[in-house]
């Protein structure tokens, strides 16, 4: 091989300096990419700034006289900061400890710390004590923040929950913002608190606080500065507290553990005074059971009857006169044996009697005579098959056919007279919410044209119809004062000396137990109020009449003193 | 003989001595502020105050050190070096971990002082390799003349390997490459000895590591070493080639992530690349002019780890920005670096000039591999930065490097007046 060259000190200096210039030059020009040209003062502001949402607190729900039925009360809340997952996994479960909270499963945590970086609120509402029990641990308890944080109180003791709702975490239905803020204040879940949650929620704020690597917070709001939250405006209902309370005691001491619905309505304006049930939808704590009063669909049954009695009468039905078949406990049409509740017979009844006797055979030679079509329009005309728009987003709409053609479109099978007759008894496919039957003895009863439900104080809705004929819907309405009159199927509705009427499901003899559901209206004179009651696992048939005559006596009492006619 | 030259008889290079007490002191500075943070950790916060104290001791050492004849150091080399070995192979039964060598085995306790032997085996190994190298009557001309020189960067570079400490063995590997090339070995052999780094780095892509064969086989044709040495090249270059990627594939995905981290932080933002992101973001968060000292919110946060020993640059770059910080620091860096050279340069003695050319290897590559670190442009390794980082037996260690280099400026001038 050639000599290799050696080069000489002053060429390896040069070579060394300039290898050196050449790499200290790559740092500079690195340091100024990083430095100057793209900067870090945001991604460094990032690191260290958390943001801590501060919840605008709800507005209340008020009753018709100003009394709150849900409102926002000073608490605590425990919040966890955006963190590791692990870190965060540890300090939930410390502070599960020293909450002395049950033990969150890791599928829980997993969901919580899933998405975008967010504050996370572990517990609220909470006392004193337990903040200090935080307190205590909170060298350990690294991204841990405790907060002022507002607690939905509700009145009664959640005795107004089916109307009233309830709020809760829901991220599933709120989309998340940019700092997760929607994602930790709860949002109305049900009744009026879901249905007006744009109104009641208010604008929740923001603070900053500065936190160190380790998860201590060092300062708060010097960084950026604070977006305080705007309260939630207040919504005044159109209920009364008073009236609530005594409805919801009296049906939870009437149905015990099983389902019931109750409901009062001023027959005139159309105000909800009050709404209450018992059984899982009455519970703040559980979500999706339908509302007794506006999801749960029954059998209208004797209820339809004075709807069948006024079209009978319009349509020139002689009330004198008795039906053609009397009633033998059911007649034959065709090849079918329609029955009437009462197994025994009515015998010859007109139309007075039946409406007071609740006989089906009378009203099914009525739905015969009538035609399907009328009584289809009738429905239409009650919207039987629409929601009444009370605002509660829990309410479904009734069932009942808007056409033939939709019977035979759900059904498969096509409409007959048969089918007339059915409906004429409030049978078939005639399935009604109490909150559509309010408003259709509302129609029956009332002396003038009945208004629409509604919540909201100040609101005003029109019933979709009202009946010409006013003799027509006196004469069902006293038919149906007989009901609650001394001797009638719901006597004990009327034993107090009040004007009423109305109407009760019967039971076929032998029935032990099943749905008792009365519709009627009462007033000192007249008919002020709608009252109905529904019990699904009643031990008599007029237990409901028995719970609407006693909330209506006390409401008139409130309002009168004493009955016109001089109460017991 | 004027001051000047009697300055420079007795302090060796007062410019690079006073450029080393400038940076000595804004270190102590930088280390104060550095342990300033909003929740104050007890371990650090007293850091400043034993930086001092070793300061002052590696001043006292230097003027020592400075005092004692090149001769004697060529003398002292092998006895450093053995007590060197020995020490480091002490640590690999004894050693522990601190800092970001929390997981190695770098440092030996000793009451409650803590000595990082590898930091004086790196003196040593300089001194011996400028024997090694300084003694030869010629340059290395063929890589079997190697063997001496290999061997003695070798054993440290494995042994520190061993604990396990990459950073000073890039050092150590630094200085090796250093040392070889200031005794006048050929470039052309030195390409040779560090092809199969190359070839492993390039493997990564068939094409690149095609070309780069070509390439190779075009230089040896041309450089027309020894056949046997071509051939031994090729083999190597091509076994580097073959291996790399097996190796490669054989590492778990979280080992590949380790190394694969500071090019791209964000695969494991939380784990390996959370060093490296603080630190760029702190950095970068200093701007052109910085948050002022002792200001730092990366650094007052604690979100910079490690931020008084080897990410203190980050701590410079945060408060005192690109102008008033970082750009000085490296302006300070490149004349220390100079007047290394120009002390190697002017050296008459073999020997000595490959010391001084040696500690310039050591210190370039400390400077380069810590710097380049917290701006992502290397891979976290966990070497300090000369005289600004936290450390007792590192800055002792520079302090004697310094005293050797300075004696050698001394005696240059001795006998030049």
């Amino acid at each position: 091989m050639d000599e290799p060259r050696t080069l000489p000190p002053e060429r390896r200096a040069r070579y060394a300096l300039g290898l050196a210039f050449l790499a200290l030059l790559l740092l500079l020009l690195a340091l100024f990419r990083t430095q100057v040209v793209r900067g870090g003062g945001g991604a460094a502001a990032d690191e260290r700034v958390r943001a801590v949402p501060l919840p605008a607190a709800r507005g209340a729900i008020l009753d018709r006289h100003g009394e709150p039925l849900a409102e926002s009360v000073p608490g605590y809340a425990v919040l966890l900061l955006p963190a590791p997952r692990d870190t965060l996994r540890a300090v939930l479960t410390a502070l599960t400890e020293a909450l002395a909270l049950p033990p969150v499963a890791d599928a829980r945590i997993d969901s919580l710390l899933d998405g975008p970086p967010r504050p996370i609120v572990v517990a609220r509402g909470l006392s004193m004590e337990r903040v200090a029990a935080v307190e205590e641990r909170r060298p350990a308890l690294r991204h841990v923040l405790v907060e002022p944080w507002p607690t939905r109180s509700y009145a009664l003791d959640g005795a107004a929950a089916p109307v009233v709702g309830r709020v809760g975490a829901n991220p599933a239905r709120e989309p998340a913002d940019a700092a997760g803020v929607s994602r930790v204040q709860y949002v109305g879940l049900s009744g009026l608190e879901r249905e007006h949650e744009q109104r009641l929620r208010g604008t929740a704020g923001l603070r900053y606080v500065r936190m160190d690597a380790r998860g201590s917070v060092v300062s708060a709001g010097v960084e950026r500065p604070v977006v305080p939250p705007r309260p939630g405006s207040d919504l005044a209902t159109t209920l009364d507290r008073g009236l609530q309370r005594q409805l919801a005691s009296l049906l939870s001491e009437a149905a015990g553990p099983s389902t019931a619905g109750a409901l009062i309505q001023d027959i005139a304006t159309g105000e909800v005074l009050a709404l209450a049930a018992t059984g899982d939808s009455a519970s703040t704590d559980t979500a999706g059971a339908p509302n007794p009063v506006v999801g749960t669909r029954r059998p209208t049954a004797t209820l339809f009857h004075p709807v069948t009695a006024l079209l009978a009468l319009e349509d020139g039905v002689d009330p004198q006169r008795p039906a053609a078949v009397p009633c033998r406990g059911g007649m034959r049409y065709g090849h079918r044996y329609f029955r009437c509740w009462n197994g025994g017979g009515h015998g010859a009844l007109d139309l007075a009697g039946a409406l007071e006797a609740g006989c089906d055979v009378y009203f099914y030679q009525a739905g015969l005579r009538l035609g399907l079509q009328a009584l289809l329009d009738a429905g239409s005309r009650l919207g039987l098959h629409r929601r009444t728009g009370v605002g509660l987003p829990e309410e479904r709409p009734g069932l009942f056919p808007p056409s033939a053609e939709w019977i035979r479109e759900e059904t498969g099978w096509s409409a007959t007279p048969a089918t007339a007759l059915e409906l004429a008894g409030g049978r078939g496919l005639d399935r009604q919410t109490l909150m559509r039957m309010v408003q259709v003895y509302a129609v029956l009863l009332s002396d003038s044209a009945a208004a629409g439900p509604v919540l909201v104080a100040g609101e005003s809705r029109a019933t979709e119809w009202s009946p010409d004929d006013r003799e027509s819907r006196l004469r069902v309405r006293e038919a149906l004062r007989r009901v609650t009159a001394p001797g009638g199927a719901a006597a004990v509705t009327g034993d107090r000396g009040w004007w009423s009427a109305g109407q009760l499901v019967r039971w076929r003899s032998g029935t032990r137990r099943g749905t008792s559901w009365f519709v009627g209206a009462f007033g000192r004179s007249g008919p002020e109020i709608v009252v109905t009651v529904a019990l699904d696992a009643a031990a008599s048939q007029d237990a409901a009449a028995r719970v609407a005559g006693a909330a209506a006596d006390w409401y008139l009492r409130r309002r009168h003193g004493t009955p016109a006619t001089g109460g017991p | 003989m004027g001051l000047s030259d009697r300055l420079k008889k007795h302090f060796g290079d007062p410019f690079l001595l006073g450029l080393v007490l400038l940076l000595s002191l804004f270190g102590v500075a930088m280390v104060y502020s550095a342990v300033q943070l909003d929740v104050p950790n007890p371990a650090t916060a007293g850091a400043w105050r034993m930086q001092v104290v070793w300061l002052v001791i590696s001043l006292i050492a230097l003027a020592v050190v400075v005092r004692i004849p090149v001769q004697w150091y060529e003398w002292i080399a092998i006895p450093a070096y053995v007590i060197g070995i020995i020490a480091l192979m002490a640590t690999l039964v004894i050693g522990v971990g601190r800092g970001t060598a929390e997981g190695t085995k770098s440092w030996l306790a000793l009451g409650p002082i803590a000595v990082q032997p590898s930091q004086f085996v790196n003196v040593a190994t300089i001194l011996m390799l400028g024997r090694v190298l300084g003694g030869r009557r010629e340059p290395p001309r063929s890589i079997l003349d190697l063997w001496a020189p290999v061997l003695v960067a070798g054993l440290p570079m494995g042994l520190v390997m061993l604990q396990p400490d990459l950073g000073t063995a890039m050092v150590l590997g630094a200085v090796f490459v250093a040392t070889l090339f200031w005794s006048g070995m050929p470039l052309g052999l030195l390409f040779m000895l560090l092809s199969p780094l190359l070839a492993l780095f390039l493997s990564v892509s068939t094409w690149l590591f095609s070309i780069y064969m070509l390439g190779l086989v075009l230089f040896l044709i041309l450089y027309r070493p020894y056949l046997w040495e071509a051939i031994t090249v090729g083999a190597v270059n091509l076994i580097a080639g073959t291996i790399a990627v097996p190796l490669w594939n054989s590492l778990e995905q979280y080992q590949k992530n380790r190394l694969l981290v500071f090019l791209d932080p964000s695969l494991d933002p939380r784990g390996a690349g959370y060093q490296l992101i603080q630190s760029q973001v702190a950095i970068g968060s200093g701007g052109l002019m910085g948050k002022g000292f002792g200001d730092g919110t990366q650094k007052r946060l604690a979100f910079l780890p490690e931020q008084h020993t080897d990410f203190i640059f980050s701590v410079i770059g945060e408060e005192l920005g690109f102008l008033l910080g970082t750009v000085p620091v490296i302006i300070v860096f490149g004349l220390i670096l100079w007047r290394l050279v120009r002390i190697a340069e002017r050296s008459a003695d073999p020997f000595a000039g490959i010391v001084a050319f040696g500690i310039f290897g050591a210190w370039f590559a400390h400077v380069f591999v810590n710097v380049g670190m917290t701006i992502g442009l290397m891979p976290i390794t966990g070497i300090p930065l000369p005289f600004l980082s936290y450390g007792g037996s590192f800055l002792l260690a520079t302090f004697l490097a310094l005293g050797i280099a300075q004696r050698v400026a001394a005696e240059h001038t001795r006998s030049t007046i």
